[in-house]
């Protein structure tokens, strides 16, 4: 097998499975219009029973549907050894400007290829149990293989439009996950929200291409190097907004946490593991561009690490909690990439994708056993320890771990890497506050898994049985060894090779100072929220009498409320709402007059017309 | 004009071909007119006007390049690309017209034949030499629509069909004294390059006409009224061959004059695509709307002709024009379909639940329109930016880009009523659906037509270099 057919393969084998299920879908409409009408003339009330069932439309889908990133992710294993750039065709063939549809492969489009494939092949596997009973199932695959094709056009493009091809598709399929069950209201205003808030990044990355175009005269990536000195900075900067638009960071974070109303895999795969980390894949490639605004990158990279950290305390639902981890974790892979060895970025978001991809399945498993719940504080009192789900509690104390930066499970590694290229690169500055957001990760973290897991009888017994089927279970434990083991595939000193950093990491900081930050912040976590039951009758009392209950929910309470109203208020509200509300009505307004202009006799018109001549010929 | 091109030695055969196939086509649709007008009972002159769409289609496929021994017609590319794109646009008009008229009525005989003779003058002026030969093609083009936009006879159609020909009378009296003061200075009536400042005056007078044409603002106050008036069908053939050909011919005009046209054809672009989209914005009624569409796509075609001497852009400007023609004529084929239920928007609500194909057919041709990636829409408004880019009009880009954007508002507004499902009132929506069901006749012939063109601007949407390979412009290496 040549590289160019495995470069296709890897680049449409999603959109083959996304062409079954579309197939697919047309069939079983089709069927339940008949069906529908078949029990309407019986009378029967229960219709919705019969599109409950394992039809043979959703037993081809659940068969083709995992296949299809399979097989790009075999075509990906089969690659690694080459380096090579596939050019499929000629997309959009000016004379000018030629835009090729190519599939580019190097160390860095590997890395991102192996977990964009990997991950979403395993949780294509646990869609198939999580949404077994949903009416939608095809659908839903349709989007899910629709969009790991998107993904990995962003991924394998050697060029900018090609990459905003597979931007806007990723975004696209997005809106639809989220809004999938497009019933419920609040879900669409979702989708909606991130919809708008995606476009004003979108808006800044269309400015960025023509910027870039303009100055120099093709969207190639290696045509970074005509760029003059003094235009890199506006290039990078429009470029980083539509970047800070899909990993929802700085003021556009917004969107991210209200996109958790998706169905769960939906948030781990795209609103965790793969879309949001674009921002920062294009940031890396592009890093010779981004060099030149890496303060811009770095500060709001670090700045959304700790305050989404800070918020992540605040919250009560288990997926809005992991929502402000990602986002926090984003932070850090941005100011990993702002460094001179962007690849720790990189390198971070690989070995993210494995625990944030198990956090959220496990979730996903929690509310798939227990109706949907997500409050954590709801879900303590189901508890799941005690039923033997050691796989959901065990793993997530192991990914909050990885999460955390702990020795030797897979966020070690990354996280040190970046902490040593900030420290190289930022100085002081930018290490306090590397500590700082290392710090607030696992009291967040440990709070989520003390509350639910906390004060429990653990019943150790691993078996797919307590843990949502072994659809769900064994793509969820294959993610958490990964999570464990991830640090063996060494991608970080894989990855510095490329760009020549062969030396041993260098240690600006002492492993042990991070691991003792680290654990600091898991004693106040515990110390906190960890005794549960245990605390003893006094003890109980006083926690009472002192309305410590209150403290709990909030020893920042005034502080965090108040941020993220600020934040949430001024800039959606007054900034957002208002902006659009004065456009529209001022649109509106231009829409009454030009139209009254229009209509009446045909001397009018006639008049009309002579007026709009004699205009045309005063601009002459 | 272009000396570039290398013409063929003309043999006798070529002009055989050339006029000897405009004669046949000619003289078939007369004959088929003839008979239907005579013999009351049948009406056959659908279908000799479908032939003669034909044989001038198999023209464009068959005839060659080479110089007109009478001066008066560019035998060149582009005339062939129009003929073929003119040809199967008239083809289309046949059929969705016979799923709006009542063609048993021997009344609508000389609709048919109106449409061919439309078509035939849009074909002539796409490649006039001269400006007479500019002229009266326009007017053999224009004349027939007149006639055509009355066709259903009602009060609303004499009023706009009367509206069109009072605006049309004045650009015609505007072209002509464009075309004397041409004439006075330059003393040729060859569309040439002008000596003296009068003939520039002139030569303004006579785009402006011919953008009139087009519907660019602020020329354009027939367009809203026109478009609401007039049968569906009429609208698709007007919207889809007037424009193609009005805009052919003014890219024509300024390359060969090679006037410095920039500052008033930016203006106009801006003037159009403002009042487009804000007119747009406040319609409630679908034909008003598109007609509003319309207004601020003119606007984006002006693009094409800031650069009109450049190569590349001829073969955009052509992109553009066929795949806004494509979606023009499928959404007013798809409306006339309705006959007279599709008319305001909210006559949208539901449409999916009741017609889910046609509402998704009607979701494409939109999309298009909008300009949104993945139908040909997006790479015809990118190469219109392109095309601005190339004499860097920033101004009309940025009034594009805010047009565009803004106009997904009124564009989204009925695929989203479509989708919607009306919560109030749900009975009295049931009987009127049932009573709407019933008149409705969803012919399948016409159905499949239109799905084959929603097809086209999906593939032209992820290869837009098909096209060019079609039309032997910029080859496209797989």
């Amino acid at each position: 097998m040549n590289g160019e057919l495995k470069g296709i393969i890897i680049a449409f084998a999603p959109f083959l499975g996304f062409l079954v299920n579309a197939i697919l879908l047309l069939i079983e409409t089709r069927k339940s219009i008949s069906s529908k009408e078949h029990t309407h003339a019986k009378g029967h009330h229960g219709a919705g029973h019969s599109e409950g069932e394992f039809g043979i439309t959703k037993k081809i889908s659940a068969f083709v549907s995992p296949l299809a990133p399979f097989a790009s992710f075999v075509a990906t294993l089969l690659i690694l050894p080459e380096k090579s750039q596939i050019n499929i065709f000629n997309w959009i063939p000016l004379e000018n400007v030629n835009v090729s549809f190519s599939v580019l492969i190097d160390e860095l489009s590997k890395t991102a290829l192996l977990y964009v494939t990997g991950v979403s092949t395993l949780i294509h596997i646990y869609s198939i149990g999580y949404m077994k009973h949903d009416e939608g199932f095809v659908r839903y695959f349709m989007f899910l293989n629709l969009f790991v094709f998107f993904m990995i056009q962003i991924v394998v493009a050697d060029n900018l439009v090609q990459l905003f091809l597979g931007w806007e598709g990723v975004g696209l399929c997005s809106y639809f996950l989220i809004g999938f069950w497009y019933s419920g209201y609040e879900n669409a205003r979702a989708g909606f929200k991130a919809f708008i808030t995606n476009r004003i990044g979108d808006f800044g990355f269309i400015v960025g291409i023509v910027l870039f175009l303009v100055y120099t005269g093709g969207v190639d990536y290696n045509k970074v190097s005509l760029l003059r000195p003094e235009q890199f900075f506006a290039v990078a900067f429009f470029l980083f907004m539509g970047a800070a638009g899909k990993s929802a960071q700085g003021p556009l974070w917004l969107w991210l946490p209200d996109a958790m109303r998706g169905p769960t895999p939906v948030s781990a795969l795209i609103h965790a593991a793969t879309m949001v980390t674009a921002g920062v894949y294009m940031v890396v490639r592009l890093e010779d561009l981004f060099f030149r605004a890496k303060e811009l990158v770095f500060y709001t990279g670090i700045i959304t690490a700790i305050l989404m950290g800070i918020f992540g305390l605040f919250e009560r639902d288990i997926k809005r909690i992991l929502a402000f981890s990602t986002l926090s974790q984003l932070g850090l892979m941005f100011a990993g990439a702002a460094t001179e060895k962007t690849y720790t970025g990189m390198f971070h978001v690989f070995e993210h994708s494995f625990f944030k991809a198990a956090l959220f399945l496990i979730s996903g498993i929690l509310m798939h056993e227990f109706d949907n719940e997500t409050d954590i504080y709801k879900l303590k009192e189901r508890k799941p320890a005690e039923r033997g789900m050691i796989l959901s509690a065990g793993g997530f104390l192991i990914c909050t771990l990885a999460m955390s930066g702990v020795f030797p499970l897979s966020g070690f590694w990354s996280k040190e890497a970046i902490i040593s290229a900030v420290a190289e690169t930022f100085g002081n500055t930018g290490t306090y506050l590397m500590l700082i957001a290392s710090f607030i990760t696992p009291v967040y973290m440990f709070r989520a898994f003390f509350v639910t897991f906390g004060g429990q009888r653990w019943k150790f017994s691993l078996s797919p049985s307590h843990d949502g089927g072994s659809l769900m279970f064994f793509p969820v434990l294959i993610l958490v060894i990964l999570s464990v083991i991830g640090g063996i595939f060494n991608v970080g000193a894989w990855l510095g090779e490329k760009y020549g950093y062969s030396e041993q990491i260098h240690h600006a900081v002492s492993p042990v100072l991070v691991h003792i930050i680290v654990f600091a912040g898991v004693a106040i976590s515990y110390l906190v929220w960890g005794r549960g039951k245990e605390i003893s009758e006094r003890a109980k009392i006083l926690w009472n009498r002192f309305y410590l209950n209150e403290a709990e929910e909030g020893i920042f309470i005034v502080s965090g409320r108040f941020l993220k109203y600020v934040s949430f208020n001024i800039f959606e509200k007054v900034v957002i709402e208002g902006f659009y509300s004065v456009v529209s009505f001022l649109t509106r307004v231009g829409g009454v007059l030009v139209s009254a202009l229009h209509g009446g006799t045909p001397a009018r018109v006639a008049l009309m017309l002579i007026l709009g001549l004699l205009i045309a010929l005063l601009i002459i | 004009m272009e000396t570039s091109v290398v013409y063929e030695k003309i043999s006798f055969a070529d002009i055989l071909s050339v006029w000897g196939s405009f004669l046949v086509s000619l003289f078939i649709s007369i004959i088929g007119f003839l008979i239907s007008k005579i013999k009351k009972n049948i009406n056959i002159s659908w279908i000799s006007a479908l032939v003669s769409a034909l044989v001038i289609l198999v023209f464009s496929v068959v005839g060659r390049v080479y110089e007109d021994p009478f001066q008066a017609v560019f035998f060149d590319k582009i005339f062939f690309v129009s003929i073929f794109l003119i040809s199967v646009f008239s083809i289309l008009s046949v059929f969705i017209s016979l799923s709006e008229l009542d063609y048993k009525d021997s009344l609508s005989s000389e609709f048919f034949f109106f449409l061919i003779i439309s078509a035939f003058g849009a074909i002539l002026m796409t490649s006039s030499q001269d400006f007479l030969t500019l002229f009266l093609s326009k007017e053999l083009m224009s004349f027939p629509i007149y006639a055509m936009v009355y066709a259903f006879r009602d009060k609303i159609g004499v009023e706009s069909a009367l509206k069109y020909f009072v605006a049309g009378a004045i650009f015609s009296l505007i072209y002509l004294v464009g075309f004397s003061f041409f004439l006075m200075s330059e003393e040729v009536i060859r569309v040439a390059e002008p000596k003296g400042i009068l003939g520039v005056f002139g030569i303004y007078l006579i785009i402006f006409s011919l953008l009139f044409k087009g519907g660019t603002a602020p020329f354009h106050f027939w367009v809203p009224d026109v478009y609401q008036g007039a049968p569906a069908s009429v609208v698709s053939f007007a919207g889809s061959v007037v424009k193609f050909s009005s805009f052919v011919a003014a890219l024509r005009v300024i390359d060969i004059t090679k006037i410095e046209f920039f500052v008033p054809l930016e203006a106009l672009a801006i003037i159009s695509i403002v009042v487009g989209v804000l007119g747009a914005l406040v319609q409630k009624e679908i034909k008003r709307l598109v007609a509003y569409s319309s207004i601020s796509h003119s606007g984006f075609i002006i693009f094409f002709l800031f650069s009109s001497g450049n190569a590349d852009v001829k073969n955009y400007l052509l992109f553009y024009l066929a795949t806004y023609g494509i979606a023009t004529a499928g959404i007013f084929g798809l409306i006339s379909l309705f006959k007279k239920n599709l008319v305001y928007l909210e006559d949208f609500v539901g449409l999916s639940r009741k017609h889910r194909y046609i509402s998704l057919l009607i979701g494409i041709f939109i999309l298009s329109f909008a300009g949104i990636p993945m139908t040909a829409g997006f790479f015809a408004k990118y190469m219109s930016f392109l095309s601005a880019f190339y004499t860097e009009r920033i101004l009309a880009v940025v009034f594009g880009a805010i047009g565009s954007i803004a106009s997904l508002y009124f564009y989204f507004q009925p695929m989203s009523r479509s989708f919607m499902e009306s919560v109030e009132n749900t009975s009295s929506q049931v009987t009127a659906s049932q009573e709407g069901e019933d008149k409705v006749y969803i012919s399948p012939f016409v159905l499949f037509l239109i799905s084959v063109l929603a097809l086209i601007l999906i593939v032209l949407g992820f290869i837009p270099g098909l096209f060019f390979r079609l039309i032997g412009g910029i080859p496209l290496s797989f």
